[in-house]
């Protein structure tokens, strides 16, 4: 549905994109995550063209939108709703005034105008709210009437940048909601820009992380939450997964392998799984097989996108060899095992 | 004292309190007609905006500049000419608006440019994502947006005019101002310019009260 190559921009000296290639498959909802100041906004303005990238092609829904003459790209602009941090409502316009505006744009006929305002504000819950003035409501109620903005003109492609920034976190978690189910209800691709991992961990299918005008990693989000590759993912996870353990867990841990019984071994392991693997008593499993000592000092058990995920931190104990081999066992079940160090 | 405000003179009252309305209603509207349109493309064209046009916006910038500058009572007699071959006639109240309307336009220009200036651009950055032309960036963005601004410098424009308006007799164009300058001074009447100053007081307050209310109406930032 969207498909970004080579994409460079650079403002004067400063380079803001260096070289991204992107594809976004129709119907998905893919989140682009990074700092401040990694590129973000200007990656998803790069989307409508309201940046013009120094290099490379953007292709939305087929067309090439880098070589289409003004005209046409706003009439292409009309397929691609954005959703903004501060929402940019019109202070001027009503709640549903603000939401005719794109179709007034398009000229769309009067009657037909106030139809679609009316269905797209019962969609967003604000048709009691449509004759106040946005001074007049809460930022969760601009923020749908900035979605139900971007969607009067049945769009292809929904683009939200930073959308649930400025709203705190029960707010988030509805706007959010209210995202996965325009997505699902009508097919409805979405590119969520964000800082917030949680925000990833809601609503994205795949995931890219974006770290000084680069993509690093990208994948479907579980597997970035349990594998997570680059040093830039790992500390976005660190707030919903914490990647680096507590001082405290680390003394109890040097405690114990201080006084380490002869003929066993002792290792501190990060067990990271996900999907259907975590339901089965995997780590049942080794202790009956092994005969081993497994303590759980540290972790996180979530659900990522319906799927159960856990991260754990886990002290081992055993005769040398029943512990490497139940951590083959491990592996073979399709738990990531790294030995993290403690010292 | 009283029996200088025979009835004559406050006819004289009367026809000078037209004149100024007159001067300053026609010079203040036609002088927007020019002036909004210079605000706007000041605006477009100054560095960032959507028409950015560094030339032009120099050019019209200059002009705004230049006419600002130039003392009103320098103006009225500079442009003698010019109002000749609008009004037929360098005198009279006529007269008076043509300069009264050239110094208001770049003034109207200045401050309808600052009103635009705070417009938010993310606003306009969502019309051009919503795939809005400049005519509609303009029409359906930001002049809505920058109205109660623009009646506030409206507002600011009539008083201002109403003062400059006192010079006009200059070129026998009448008006409370010619008035007080006429029979308060000229003819050692100081209660007559007492009472022209009260009945200008009088005329600016109910402007700005006027103009406060409008801007209140229209603007629902708060």
């Amino acid at each position: 549905m969207i498909e970004l190559r080579g994409i460079h921009q650079a403002y004067g000296d400063h380079v803001a994109l260096r070289g991204i290639d992107l594809k976004v498959e129709p119907g998905e909802v893919f989140g682009i995550i990074g700092r401040s100041g990694a590129g973000k906004s200007s990656l998803v303005r790069t989307i409508n063209l309201l940046n013009r990238p120094t290099a490379g092609q953007v292709i939305v829904g087929g067309r090439e939108l880098s070589s289409l003459p003004d005209a046409q790209l706003r009439e292409a602009r009309r397929e691609i709703g954005l959703v903004f941090q501060h929402f940019n409502l019109l202070s001027s316009r009503t709640v549903a005034q603000n939401v005719a505006l794109p179709l007034e744009l398009a000229g769309v006929p009067a009657a037909e105008i106030r139809k679609r305002v009316d269905e797209l504000l019962d969609l967003v819950g604000l048709a009691a709210m449509r004759d106040r003035y946005p001074a007049q409501i809460s930022g969760g109620q601009k923020q749908r009437v900035g979605i139900a903005r971007a969607l009067a003109n049945r769009p292809k492609v929904l683009l939200s940048d930073e959308a649930t920034s400025a709203l705190d976190p029960e707010t988030t978690r509805s706007i959010l909601g209210l995202l996965k189910q325009i997505n699902r209800e009508f097919g409805l691709t979405i590119v969520l820009i964000t800082h917030q991992m949680q925000v990833i961990k809601q609503v994205a299918d795949r995931v890219a992380v974006i770290d000084a005008g680069l993509i690093v990693e990208q994948g479907p989000v579980i597997d970035v939450f349990t594998r997570p590759q680059h040093a830039t993912t790992r500390s976005l996870i660190e707030e919903i997964v914490p990647q680096a353990l507590p001082e405290s867990v680390l003394a109890r841990i040097r405690a114990l392998m201080s006084n380490e019984p002869a003929g066993e071994r002792s290792q501190l392991l990060r067990l990271a799984f996900a999907g259907t693997g975590a339901d089965r008593p995997i780590l049942s499993d080794v202790i009956r097989d092994f005969g081993i000592d497994l303590s759980i000092v540290h972790g996180q058990v979530d659900e990522v996108q319906g799927q159960p995920f856990a991260s754990l931190a886990v002290f081992a104990r055993g005769a040398g060899d029943k512990l490497g081999a139940a951590i083959a066992q491990l592996r073979g079940a399709g738990v990531l095992v790294e030995e993290v160090a403690h010292a | 004292m009283l029996e200088n405000f025979s009835p004559a003179m406050l006819d004289l009252f009367a026809s000078s309190l037209w004149e100024t309305l007159v001067m300053v209603a026609i010079s203040g509207v036609v002088g927007s007609l020019i002036g909004i349109p210079m605000g706007v493309l000041l605006r477009l064209t100054d560095h960032g905006g959507v028409l950015q046009n560094t030339a032009v916006n120099r050019v019209l910038g200059g002009i705004v500049n230049a006419v600002r500058s130039t003392p009103f009572i320098i103006l009225l007699v500079a442009i003698i000419p010019f109002t000749r071959f609008i009004t037929g006639s360098s005198i009279g109240t006529a007269a008076a608006v043509v300069p009264l309307t050239i110094a208001a336009a770049p003034f109207i220009a200045r401050l309808v440019e600052t009103s635009l200036r705070e417009v938010d651009a993310g606003l306009i950055e969502a019309a051009q994502a919503m795939g809005a032309t400049t005519w509609q960036i303009v029409f359906k963005v930001l002049l809505p947006e920058a109205l109660p601004g623009i009646v506030a410098g409206f507002t600011i424009t009539l008083v201002s005019l109403t003062g400059y308006s006192a010079m006009a007799g200059a070129i026998g164009g009448g008006g409370l101002g010619d008035l007080g300058i006429r029979y308060g001074y000229q003819r050692f009447l100081p209660e007559i310019m007492l009472a022209v100053v009260l009945v200008l007081i009088v005329f600016v307050q109910a402007l700005q009260s006027l103009g406060d209310w409008a801007v209140r109406r229209l603007s629902h930032k708060q």
